[in-house]
């Protein structure tokens, strides 16, 4: 269905890939892997022919489709015409032309299958981003296309958007359709694909056999199954950073936490988790004091930093160290320190804006760090980081709850990564937060 | 909700009127018509299904521009206060006349119509900026809270200083072009370019009878 021949791209004096070939039949999964910033994005935009018709790139060779293409870009966010979710989920289909009814008759089914049904009349910006996401994998699933591609479709989801996801794969394998997805954590379709390539400077192309004979060594890059659960540090501060107490909040008319009670103490690493919609980016919010209007009392300590999920909302100097030392306002010798611990010495003196998704997270992180917050909020860490930074970035985190004695609170829809670094975890479930 | 049920002859005559009544609110320069049309455009709001608390979001800018507009006039005597109030409820007229267009007409209407005139860049430009400015505000509420709570002292005297500022404007300028090429990538992979002439979801009467059953459950 994909024929690529001696694929070649270059950006910025950087070559991504050369001699790439690949075949890809009716019926197969192919997964790419590889660190942040290694050209995942860019081979999907070329097979989706994003590059060249759009993004103008050093390209040649040759990529041959049968069909036409569906695809679900890597950011939910800010990419969408529709207003609400029916008119993004419509949107291909208008533009198509297609009759009103057949539109609603296509669109309705899978969202309830995908349980965004009672989302549809709903403003785009008013839902979760993991509720974006669905809408997005639905758009995607709903367009029957035989060719379908997902840059990293599972990072906002939940368990169930997850396993649901993973239903809609098998089946459209099944149904004989080419599916190319871009993951980092690939420990959910493990056993499905059929071939996986690995970008890192070099392009290594591994079939199910090469695979397994190679797992150890890829395990050390890659997200796999085997990604071990130790448990998250346990402290034994009692000392209180936050309380929560009484706490009610309604959106849009619907209550989203209903008489809330809540103590977190201090040197603690806290994963908030829960469905998707649930409230954990709203409630993180509340504690940066970035959302109000809600009842009931926050008690906090003074010193807050907020650290989104989008690291360019933060960045805005020329170099890493004034990035994280800004206004020299912070010792020299503290500012290097942290770039050392997070691994970004080497990156000193270049401009942000240049660095991977990856290593700009790195440096959002020492940014927020350098003030030493009390409080460290965190929304969704794990988005765009490959296994090694991730590691590389929550030992930074477990460091500062242990040794500085401060709190971190999470937002994580990957339980696993709950379980495996936080101290303690709670779920947000019926309007309520309770221990996990 | 329910203004965007419409069709596209509707959407000609709305254009036209919106298009009258910009110029005739550009000519009055009496001070209690110009609060009665207003008071009028807040109700019209309101019919639209639009609360008072939108329609004060989308004239607050000229609060602002009022009141820088009252110190130049106080340093330097250029103008009196009454035609600046004029002048400002004249701005926020027009501009809550437009608003009131951009919040209740469904793109496909839109589109549809500029087809007839534009090609199809145009017709994406227009689309792409009008879907722009109100995703581009959500995240400026957001860079500002991160910046503040990073420990940027984003007070109103600290702006003079320029890293202050740029604390502000770098991160606006790169959100800005990350959302206009992801509206770039969604228009490519939708199909936006498509030649045939858009239908729209609106005119579905089984998604009329879900809104309805939707309002009733309210």
């Amino acid at each position: 269905m994909i024929d690529i021949t001696d694929l070649f791209l270059k950006y910025d004096n950087r070559i991504i890939f050369n001699q790439l070939n690949l075949k890809i039949k009716a019926g197969e999964i192919i997964v790419v892997c590889g660190q942040s910033g290694s050209g995942k994005s860019s081979f999907l935009n070329c097979v989706a022919g994003v590059i060249p018709e759009i993004i103008k790139a050093d390209i040649s060779g040759k990529i041959n489709k049968s069909c036409d293409i569906s695809m679900v870009i890597q950011n939910p966010h800010n990419s969408s015409f529709g207003d609400n979710v029916v008119e993004e989920l419509a949107f291909y289909f208008e533009n198509k032309g297609m009759k009103p009814d057949d539109i609603f008759d296509i669109i309705y089914p899978l969202a309830e299958e995908y349980k965004i049904h009672k989302l549809l009349l709903k403003d785009l910006n008013k839902i979760s981003a993991g509720q974006k996401q669905r809408t997005s994998i639905v758009s995607c699933l709903s367009q029957n296309n035989k060719i379908v591609i997902m840059d990293e479709p599972f990072t906002l989801l939940d368990n169930f958007g997850k396993s649901e996801l993973i239903k809609f794969i098998k089946k459209l394998k099944q149904e004989g359709a080419a599916i190319i997805i871009s993951e980092h954590n690939i420990s959910y379709i493990e056993d499905l694909f059929d071939k996986l390539i690995y970008f890192n400077g070099k392009t290594e192309i591994y079939d199910r056999t090469s695979f397994k004979t190679n797992k150890e060594n890829l395990e050390k890059k890659i997200r796999t199954k085997n990604f071990s659960i130790n448990g998250g540090k346990q402290y034994s501060s009692r000392d209180t950073s936050l309380n929560i107490s009484n706490l009610s909040y309604k959106i849009n008319g619907q209550i989203l936490f209903d008489n809330v009670n809540l103590e977190i103490h201090k040197s603690n690493i806290i994963g908030l988790t829960g469905e998707n919609g649930s409230g954990k980016t709203t409630l993180l919010k509340m504690f940066a004091g970035m959302s109000n209007g809600y009842k009931g009392k926050i008690k906090k300590d003074k010193k807050i930093c907020y650290i989104d999920q989008d690291p360019d909302k933060l960045i805005y100097a020329e170099t890493v160290e004034n990035e994280i030392n800004f206004e020299n306002k912070y010792s020299k010798k503290n500012a290097t320190d942290i770039m050392n611990k997070l691994g970004i010495e080497h990156l000193k003196d270049r401009n942000p804006l240049d660095l991977s998704v990856g290593e700009k997270h790195r440096v959002s992180l020492a940014a927020g760090l350098i003030n030493e917050p009390d409080i460290l909020l965190i929304d969704e860490p794990a988005a765009g980081l490959d296994k090694e930074n991730l590691e590389r970035y929550f030992s930074v985190i477990e460091d500062y709850a242990e040794i500085r004695g401060k709190t971190v609170i999470t937002a994580l829809t990957d339980y696993e990564l709950a379980e495996r670094y936080c101290s303690r975890i709670y779920k947000i479930e019926n309007k309520k937060i309770m221990l996990a | 909700m329910s203004a965007k049920f419409s069709n596209d002859k509707f959407f000609i005559f709305k254009s036209i009127i919106v298009i009258a009544a910009s110029i005739a609110v550009s000519f009055i320069g009496n001070l209690y018509i110009l609060v009665g049309i207003l008071v009028a455009l807040s109700a019209i709001y309101k019919v639209a299904g639009l609360s008072f608390k939108i329609f004060l979001a989308d004239v607050r800018i000229i609060l602002f521009i009022f009141i820088l507009s009252l110190i130049f006039l106080i340093f330097f005597k250029y103008i009196n206060i009454r035609e600046l109030i004029i002048i400002s409820l004249r701005m926020a007229a027009l501009l809550s006349i437009f608003s009131l267009f951009i919040r209740t007409t469904h793109i496909n209407n839109l589109i549809n119509f500029m087809r007839k005139f534009c090609g199809q860049r145009i017709v994406f430009a227009l689309c792409a900026s009008l879907k722009f400015l109100p995703l581009l505000a959500n995240e400026m509420k957001d860079i500002y809270y991160i910046q503040k709570n990073r420990g940027v002292k984003l007070r109103f005297k600290n702006f003079i200083n320029g890293s202050y500022f740029l604390s502000l404007i770098i991160p606006f300028i790169i959100v800005s072009l990350k959302i206009i090429g992801n509206l770039i990538l969604t228009a490519h992979i939708k199909k936006l370019d498509f030649s045939k002439k858009r239908s729209s979801i609106y005119e579905s009467g089984k998604l009329k009878n879900l809104a309805l059953e939707v309002k009733e459950t309210l």
